[in-house]
């Protein structure tokens, strides 16, 4: 009885709540969706489609190299004795007026030689009667021929040291092909009868031009065709016919990124002298690796044959990076390629070596002629590319969705409302079945390439799952959003693998069919004392020592870095610095704080990339430079103001290295979607906040008080009084300063803490302001967006007489020299050559080179940062900024200045108190602080 | 006088004939040495000076000291916060401890084992505390955000650890959670020692049940292993500092969670003020001590040690 009276008495009171909460909703408004149609993003015709209908012409136009229609006005010159045309600017293009004869589609063929310029590759645009044909015209690009300078040398030690690359200019023709290599043959354009403007328009020039050439090449050769026509040639190859080509010596590379590469787990992997792996030392013993994963690099390897007739070629490979999925290179033989089946060669993930004889059912017969010869290895998108394409842009159509979506629930959606998502977003539910479609398309694609399984099938599989149960039951949207939104991010993780091709070669035979077989493994007893070995002479071998100088005099330097890139100074001292002086350096890697090292009388000579410099000058730690010779040409490589923050009393106690700033990063397709135009002022962006606000997106301002300063000095305020003595918060421009950044989270309520990538992929947060090297971080880490977002410089104040104000705050990390160095000249001399324009382009081209264009070096050499790989156009942007740009000066009490800031803000922020009230009040503490440490410091 | 010189042959006499156990003993009580007592005698010296680890220090006298009780509003905050923690988490976590020592003495051996090992591990493993900075995230996605928000509690993120009023409470927890340490593990070695013949007497004698058996036979037999313990959550709680600066930043905002050690630390390496700093390890290594006497002399009052 009492169980039922129980029950009876929860019924009642769920009803009641029921109808409670049923009320409350109904009468709740419906957030405002803006009816706003999509623009497609993709809206330029892809190659796939332009092809669409191939009729191959068979014809052949030539380009009359000397006779432009029309040239830039810059930066061309002509060279009437090589019968060339020479593009010697980053930007500039040329026009030629064909007379084509048959209509059809024809390849494109140049004859160039690049003139020395930054090592990138020459990247232009075609574009035919004034249009780009298809999009991946665009971007074309031509690549550059390296050497290595020199054999594999041993350091004292006995570790191999990796040669350095030097560009060779030579002339060559090449098809143009699309720059991701997706496509196996040659780009096809279509020309009409009749007469047709072809345009190069380069974005990054330094090219001779040779010859310009449309032609069709239709006659493609399968290896049963190749084999057919030489079966009948003469074989005179015996056993002894055995070539073998370390991988580490490259004849050439295409560029400087690729390169020899250590293998320090297989036992039977052969060194450059063809000895077996050594336990002991450093030995370069294969050539790739995870750098040799970007379409389009080439290496190229040279052999002699002795005799002529069939040979079949053997590598010994390794592709242990990309799981589950597998490589593509395209090989060919004296720059041709020989055969169809050679252009998309797959290399299968394994965690062990693996030897291929090329070929499919039996080997491949190569035939060749007594003489020298060429092998060339490419790597291709092959036939992943075409998914990388298809996955990209169903990311992005999921993530616009997405957006579609909290557009009206906002991020974290009621889920006891029922928002009608379906009926608000009328073409929702067959946008989620066309991307349905597409996924369950590409998944039977990739079932064909045998790679379907394991974990790449899981992702497509819940993002397939998750789509159809939101067809089925759209009210279950919004309880899932979050759910949904991490999906799409695996879902372009998994288009990122698809797009790297790493490989690693050990050695490539050359030989007459089945003379020797290789070992693909070491044997369990070979590994087991390969690795005993190596165990053993860990204890004596010492290979955490940068540098090879253990001399009493070498000049002690710390570097605040990681491994590969202070192996990258290393070698540019090596190359360059030790050459013209003699001064013998020993680089270390120390990321300790150097003030214990001061403590214990172990400090080092020169200290870069760290260091609290107005701390340790004020102590008497640091040398002062302006007094050395060559300082004033020095400071003029840095922006103007770089200095401030590294005076102390009249004295400059350190150089900056890198440099630092915020810029504002947005979406372009979401901006254009909701017609916001880019914020240049601060008024512009309040206008945006309240209508991304109203669509449930937002803005991202960092709590990081750079903002504030930003703000500060743009209003003509400043941190500090003149002497130094005490801060100038309590000016009216500084509270006002305050307030506007403070109001960000107060009025606007914009998010105090969000992962920027994450929310700038999506879409969530469309316009956020990050340091400058954020944009490295959006170029690598979220590839669907690429081109559909820009970085441009802070909104402005402006002033009542209206002129605008568009400061940005710079920041640097120092280097500087400790007065317990005792060769104080040399000491300068390292400085000054480190922080000359050439040293530091080539130090950040070679980062750039071996950890990616992730790590982009934020240089604070000016003409050096010219050099790195941005384009023309974000270039212009950076250079606008940096001269709008300026330094807060540094005190010896400025951690007690940042921290009080920080508390103030949080003051305001999250207790609410008035902002003038906080500042004020902080402000105490600040100036009592700093008072006390320049009393502590004899400076009052 | 005849006495000590009694006494100094005495000790001269036991050296002589524990001499190889005497040796045994050297390598650690070199490093000891070295490290601890050498460390500790320079401290405090160097807390008279104005020593800032990059010139040499100069004598100031008392100044240290005086400017520690006259002159340091942070202090304050850090021993309130210092004081805080150790009275809540020193006895909590003590008793927690014991608690689950007993209860997880209980059990058979296997389960025992595994027990032991899910309680113990947060504390090996030095610095998986940061988990719950995701756990407790500013961010809307921010794991315990999410969940207030989807169950509609909060509308807008709670800034966990930017907000004063959650700075110290979750730091608190944390450490809780963290604190199963050695502690721990000595109780269930103690309780593991104690003479089962014990029991079987208290029986006779009329123990009626668990918690008589655990107040006048276990809790009396483990004297040793709770003065280890209690001398060891001391040292824990008033040392407090990683967890701190881990989840609330360095220092917190509004010194939310700034302890003594914090305080130190600061000082010394932030400030460039090792004499100062020295002054107040001085002092807080005084007040490790005096506590450690005070729950020492509870203990021997309530046990057979």
């Amino acid at each position: 009885m009492m169980t039922r009276y129980k029950l009876r008495l929860l019924s009642l009171v769920m009803t009641a709540l029921t109808v409670i909460s049923s009320l409350i909703f109904s009468t709740g408004v419906y957030a405002n969706a803006e009816e706003t149609n999509l623009v497609n993003a993709f809206g330029k015709t892809t190659y796939k489609d332009y092809i669409a209908d191939l009729s191959v012409a068979d014809a052949e136009v030539k380009a009359d190299i000397l006779n432009p229609s029309e040239i830039s006005s810059n930066g061309i010159t002509f060279d009437q004795e090589n019968k060339a045309i020479n593009i010697e600017a980053d930007t500039g293009f040329v026009t030629y007026i064909l007379n084509v004869e048959k209509t059809g589609y024809y390849n494109l063929a140049l004859d160039y030689c690049p003139i020395e310029n930054k090592s990138i590759d020459i990247n232009f645009s075609v574009k035919i009667n004034g249009e780009i044909p298809f999009a991946e015209a665009q971007s074309l690009k031509l690549s550059r021929t390296y050497i290595d300078d020199g054999a594999i040398r041993q350091d004292v030690n006995g570790n191999d040291i990796k040669p350095q690359k030097k560009e060779v200019f030579e002339r060559k023709t090449v098809s143009l092909y699309d720059s991701e290599r997706i496509f196996s043959e040659p780009c096809f354009f279509k020309l009409d009868a009749g007469e047709n403007r072809i345009t190069l328009d380069f974005s990054v020039g330094f090219v001779s031009l040779y010859g310009l050439r449309f032609y069709s090449d239709n006659d493609t050769v399968s290896y049963k065709e190749y084999f057919e026509a030489l079966k009948s040639e003469k074989d005179t190859t015996n056993n002894s016919d055995v070539i073998k080509i370390q991988a580490e010596t490259p004849f050439t590379t295409s560029t400087t990124s690729i390169y020899a590469t250590y293998d320090r787990q297989c036992a039977v992997t052969e060194d450059s002298d063809g000895k077996l792996n050594d336990p002991a030392k450093l030995k370069l013993n294969t050539f790739g690796q995870s750098n040799w994963k970007m379409p389009g690099q080439k290496v190229t390897y040279q052999f002699e044959v002795k005799n002529d007739g069939f040979y079949e070629i053997v590598l010994r490979f390794r592709q242990n990076i990309s799981r589950g999925v597998f490589s593509t290179r395209k090989i060919e033989v004296d720059g041709n390629l020989p055969f169809e089946e050679l252009s998309q060669l797959r290399f299968d993930y394994s965690r062990d070596w693996q030897v291929k004889t090329l070929g499919d059912a039996e080997s491949y017969r190569f035939y060749l002629e007594k003489g020298v010869h060429t092998i060339s290895f490419e790597a291709v998108s092959g036939e992943l590319g075409e998914y990388v394409n298809e996955f990209n842009n169903t990311v992005n159509e999921l993530n616009s969705i997405y957006r579609k979506i909290i557009m009206i629930t906002g991020t974290s959606p009621d889920i006891y409302r029922d928002y009608d998502i379906e009926k608000k977003i009328p073409d929702l539910i067959i946008r989620f079945e066309a991307v349905s479609e597409k996924l369950k398309e590409l998944k039977k694609g990739l079932a064909k390439l045998n790679i379907s399984n394991g974990s790449n099938a899981v992702v497509i599989d819940e993002v397939l799952t998750q789509i159809e149960s939101f067809i089925k039951k759209p009210r279950s949207i919004p309880e899932r959003i979050s759910k949904y939104q991490s999906n799409i991010s695996s879902l372009s993780a998994l288009s990122t693998s698809f797009s790297e091709q790493p490989l690693e070669i050990d050695y490539i035979l050359i030989q007459k069919p089945d003379a020797i077989s290789c070992t693909e493994n070491a044997t369990f007893l070979q590994t087991l004392a390969f690795r005993a070995k190596s165990f053993f002479s860990s204890f004596v071998e010492d290979y955490s020592s940068i540098s090879n100088e253990t001399d009493k005099e070498a000049l002690n330097v710390w570097v605040n870095l990681n491994r590969d890139q202070t192996q990258i100074i290393k070698d540019l001292i090596d190359s360059d610095f030790s050459t013209k002086h003699n001064i013998k350096i020993n680089l270390s890697l120390v990321q300790q704080d150097v003030v214990q090292a001061i403590a214990a009388n172990r400090a080092p000579d020169v200290l870069m990339y760290s260091g609290e410099i107005i701390n340790l000058a004020a102590r008497g730690a640091l040398v002062e430079l302006s007094g050395f010779e060559g300082f004033d040409e020095v400071k003029s490589r840095f922006s103007k103001n770089a200095f401030i923050q590294y005076e102390f009393e009249g004295g400059v106690y350190a150089l900056p290295m890198q440099q630092n700033f915020q810029m504002m990063f947005y979406r372009t397709d979401i901006l254009e979607e909701l017609g916001i135009k880019i914020p240049k002022t601060w008024d512009d962006l309040y206008k945006a906040i309240k209508i991304l606000q109203k669509n449930n997106l937002t803005v991202g301002v960092p709590t990081d008080s750079a903002i504030f300063a930003t703000l500060l000095y743009q209003m003509c305020g400043r941190y500090y009084k003149e002497d130094l003595s005490a801060t100038a918060f309590d000016t009216e421009e500084a509270v006002d300063a305050f307030t506007v950044w403070t109001e960000f989270y107060t009025k606007y309520s914009l998010p105090q803490a969000y992962d920027m990538l994450a929310r700038f992929r999506s879409g969530e947060i469309p316009i956020l302001f990050e340091a400058y090297t954020a944009y490295n971080n959006f170029s690598v880490g979220a590839p669907e967006i690429n081109g559909l977002w820009e970085m441009s410089p802070m909104p402005a104040t402006v002033k009542e007489n209206g002129e605008v104000n568009n400061i940005s705050i710079c920041t640097t990390t120092p280097a500087c020299i400790l007065s317990s160095c005792k060769d104080k000249k040399s000491a300068w001399k390292f400085l000054k050559w480190f922080s000359d324009s050439k040293a530091q382009s080539d130090y950040g081209i070679a980062v750039e080179n071996v950890l990616g264009a992730g790590s982009r070096y934020s240089t604070a050499n000016l003409e050096a940062m010219e050099q790195l790989y941005w384009t023309g156009s974000e270039l212009d942007v950076l250079r606008y900024q940096i001269n709008n740009s300026t330094f807060v000066p540094s005190i010896p009490a400025a951690y007690y200045v940042t921290r009080n800031i920080n508390n103030a803000f949080r003051a305001v922020t999250v207790k609410g108190m008035n902002p003038r009230e906080a500042l004020y009040q902080y402000n105490i503490d600040m100036n009592s602080e700093i008072t006390r440490k320049r009393k502590e410091l004899g400076l009052e | 006088m005849k006495g000590k010189s009694m006494n100094f042959s005495r000790i001269k006499r036991d050296f002589k004939r524990y001499k190889t156990l005497y040796f045994m003993l050297l390598p650690f009580a070199i490093l000891f040495f070295i490290f601890t007592v050498m460390s500790v005698v320079v401290s405090i010296g160097l807390g008279f000076t104005d020593y800032n680890m990059i010139e040499a220090p100069q004598f100031v006298g008392l100044s240290n000291y005086i400017r520690m009780l006259s002159d340091d509003d942070v202090l304050l905050i850090a021993v309130k916060n210092t004081l805080i923690f150790a009275v809540i988490t020193g006895p909590i976590s003590y008793f927690l401890c014991l608690i689950f020592a007993w209860m997880i003495n209980e059990f058979p051996k296997y389960i025992r084992m595994l027990f032991t090992f899910v309680f113990y591990a947060p504390s090996i493993s030095s610095s998986i505390y940061v988990v719950w900075t995701y756990i407790f995230s500013s961010d809307s996605y921010g794991l315990a955000n999410a969940t207030l928000m989807n169950l509609g509690f909060i509308k807008e993120p709670i800034l966990w650890l930017s907000d004063t009023d959650y700075i110290l409470p979750i730091v608190i927890i944390v450490q809780l959670w963290a604190s199963l340490g050695t502690s721990f593990l000595s109780f269930i070695a103690g309780l593991q020692g104690v003479d089962k013949a014990l029991y079987e007497a208290g029986a006779i004698d009329g123990v009626k049940n668990r918690f008589q058996e655990l107040r006048y036979i276990t809790l009396p037999s483990m004297g040793p292993q709770l003065m280890f313990a209690a001398v060891m959550q001391i040292g824990a709680a008033f040392s407090v500092s990683g967890i701190c600066t881990a989840l609330a930043g360095n220092p917190s905002v509004d010194y939310a969670a700034h302890t003594i050690v914090i305080h130190i630390s600061d000082h010394a390496m932030a400030r460039y003020e090792m004499g100062y700093a020295c002054a107040l390890s001085t002092v807080l290594f005084l007040l490790m001590i005096f506590t450690n006497e005070f729950v020492a002399k509870f203990l021997r009052k309530h046990t057979n040690l």
